[in-house]
């Protein structure tokens, strides 16, 4: 048996019942929630999408805890939550916290912020 | 094997293990009781931490999660009518509507009585079964292994929402996504695209991490609006009046003990079926069926009790047979893997004091459980105030560390997110995602148990025929398959050529 048998079964299995679930979807009493959902549903998913992606790509540059403060000041407000406070303190608090917790408990260091590190070589 | 508990004993009682017991029950009960924050996400999130820690210390945490996780749910179901996690769903049929007319303290005493004699008779049915159960799996070779993993997954999918079809589909991506990396026989690299980060595998926890965690936190921002559930408040409890409860339905307390045990220890199968199962039991013995519904105390002690049952239970055949009995342990097995045990009928005799101190952590976690649950109760009202969208971006952010913890690498973050997105997607399309999961976990040993088979049995399948242990469960997969076809089959012309979908 070669190492692309089961590849293959997995495959083949995911395709056939794509296609027969596919089929069902006009059988269906109730709508879909993929269906169901609103502009400003589609609006937010697709922004959370892209938020993730950037938050992702510039963790690496600004390190774990200054991108995960800008993250939390923009989700709660991204989705309609207006509490400056609790948003700002739970920023200002949360990501510097989980990284002490992580660092002097686990002695896991959390991707720290090479932009700093690039300035430092430029003096 | 008494030396050998006695250390265990010994060990669980070490201040240090108390301490994780402590805090992951204190943890999974307030995540159980946050609406969208399940025992199954806590599970993912708070296993990376574990590897850090000894294994005792870092799976008594989880076990102590694991019971808080099962019983917080309650919380949320009684005071705010929304189930915490799916294994209170039924509870909340009753417990809610007690709550309306001033009854919520009695509800969520019953509840937490009955959770922790429910864990109790799921903890002995461990005790006593998986020794036993042990010296039997010892017997079983490759094609018994492959029956009974095939067993598991349909077993999965079976009770994973209403449709058969996509149970399969779920469980078909599951099975593609472990076969990333290493051909386990050969050795040579498979469907990795050429990313050196992919040929080691797609890791057990980026993957529940996103489809747990992170797909919570993407469904709640997206369908979030501003309007709060209030909690309805509740007063201290009486005691004596839970004792007189307890007492007056001792039936239905021993019923369904014993349906959660059962239906915890079959493979696959956990807390989010025996609920309801107990549920509908309770109703039908009941002298008045029509106050089910309406506030029944029996409808809260039932599912309850139930619910508890299955944590003791599903730990065997995960422990015995390295075989989930439900997500939860799937998660928690991966995390034993993680701290370099493998489940199976060989963890008894390679590491029996770790695999005693399991068990006596299981009567001390109940403990915890009974008395962390009763401050839980009076500081119900506050657990529940936290705003959910600074709630769930935190989350986001416990997604990221906990997952970047496991291996350092911000790859195996963006496939965390990834897999957030699938999860997202999948709910959308109304795709059950614990199939894919367990798929995931048991695809190792389903390829391998299956090619070893047909190895030892000269290229023919005829070898899982002629073993009757392996015989029996394929016929068991082949009849719950048929039933469930028929029974789809049935409903459909039923309703005219529709489909229930959710």
């Amino acid at each position: 048996m070669t190492p692309t048998f089961f590849p293959r079964v997995a495959l083949a299995m995911t395709a056939a019942f794509a296609i027969l679930v596919a089929l069902t979807v006009f059988t269906r009493s109730d709508p879909l929630p993929l269906l169901v959902m609103t502009r400003t549903n589609w609006l937010r998913i697709g922004t959370l999408l892209v938020i993730n992606a950037a938050y992702l790509a510039t963790m690496r540059l600004f390190g774990f805890v200054l991108s995960s403060m800008v993250l939390m000041l923009v989700l709660p407000l991204l989705v309609g939550y207006r509490n400056m406070f609790a948003v700002i303190a739970t920023a200002l608090a949360l990501p510097p916290v989980v990284s002490l917790i992580f660092w002097y408990g686990l002695k896991v260091a959390l991707p720290g912020a090479q932009a700093f590190e690039l300035l430092t070589w430029f003096q | 094997m008494f030396e050998a508990v006695g250390g265990a004993i010994l060990h669980v009682l070490q201040p240090e293990v108390l301490f994780a017991t402590a805090v992951g029950t204190i943890i999974g009960i307030i995540i159980g009781a946050l609406p969208g924050l399940t025992a199954t996400m806590g599970m993912a999130l708070l296993a990376p931490f574990t590897f850090f820690l000894e294994p005792v210390v870092g799976i008594s945490m989880l076990i102590g999660l694991y019971k808080g996780g099962t019983f917080g749910g309650t919380i949320s179901a009684v005071m705010i009518g929304t189930p915490g996690t799916a294994s209170n769903a039924a509870t909340m049929l009753d417990g809610y509507a007690m709550a309306k007319r001033g009854e919520g303290s009695r509800a969520l005493g019953c509840s937490l009585t009955g959770s922790v004699i429910g864990d109790f008779c799921g903890s002995i049915c461990l005790v006593l079964g998986a020794p036993l159960l042990a010296s039997i799996a010892l017997k079983f070779g490759s094609p018994e292994f492959f029956a009974l993993t095939v067993f598991a997954v349909t077993m999965v999918c079976y009770v994973s929402g209403h449709s058969l079809a996509k149970g399969l589909l779920a469980a078909g991506i599951g099975f593609g996504f472990a076969l990333i990396g290493t051909d386990p026989i050969g050795g040579s690299p498979r469907l990795t695209f050429g990313i050196p980060d992919l040929s080691a595998g797609i890791g057990i926890l980026p993957l529940a991490i996103g489809l747990f965690g992170f797909t919570e936190v993407l469904i709640q921002l997206e369908g979030y609006s501003p309007t709060v559930d209030k909690p309805i408040r509740v007063m201290g409890f009486d005691i004596w009046q839970i004792a007189r409860d307890i007492r007056q339905h001792l039936r239905t307390v021993i019923r369904s003990s014993l349906i959660g045990t059962l239906i915890g220890a079959l493979p696959g199968i956990g807390a989010e079926t025996s609920n309801w199962v107990a549920y509908g039991m309770a109703k039908r013995a009941s002298k008045r069926p029509e106050t089910f519904g309406r506030g029944n105390i029996e409808g809260v002690i039932a599912p309850e009790v139930a619910a508890n049952a299955v944590c003791g239970a599903a730990m065997v055949p995960m422990l015995i047979f390295g075989i989930p009995g439900d997500i939860v342990t799937a998660i928690m097995m991966g995390a034993l893997i993680g701290q370099g045990l493998q489940p199976g009928p060989n963890l008894i005799s390679e590491n029996p004091t770790i695999f005693y101190a399991l068990f006596a952590n299981m009567f001390v976690s109940m403990l915890m459980l009974a008395f962390f649950g009763f401050f839980a109760i009076k500081l119900a009202g506050r657990i529940l105030s936290v705003p959910r969208p600074i709630l769930f971006t935190s989350v986001a952010i416990l997604c990221v560390a906990g997952t970047y913890a496991v291996s350092s690498s911000l790859f195996d973050v963006g496939v965390m997110m990834a897999f957030g997105f699938l999860g997202y997607a999948m709910r959308k399309l109304d795709i059950p995602i614990p199939p894919l999961v367990l798929a995931f976990i048991l695809s190792r040993l389903i390829e391998e148990s299956f090619r070893r088979s047909l190895i030892q049995g000269d290229g023919t399948l005829w070898i899982f025929l002629q073993r009757p242990i392996a015989a029996g469960f394929l016929a068991l997969t082949a009849i719950t398959l048929t039933g469930l076809l028929l029974q789809q089959w049935r409903a459909w012309r039923a309703g005219n050529g529709s489909v229930q979908g959710s």
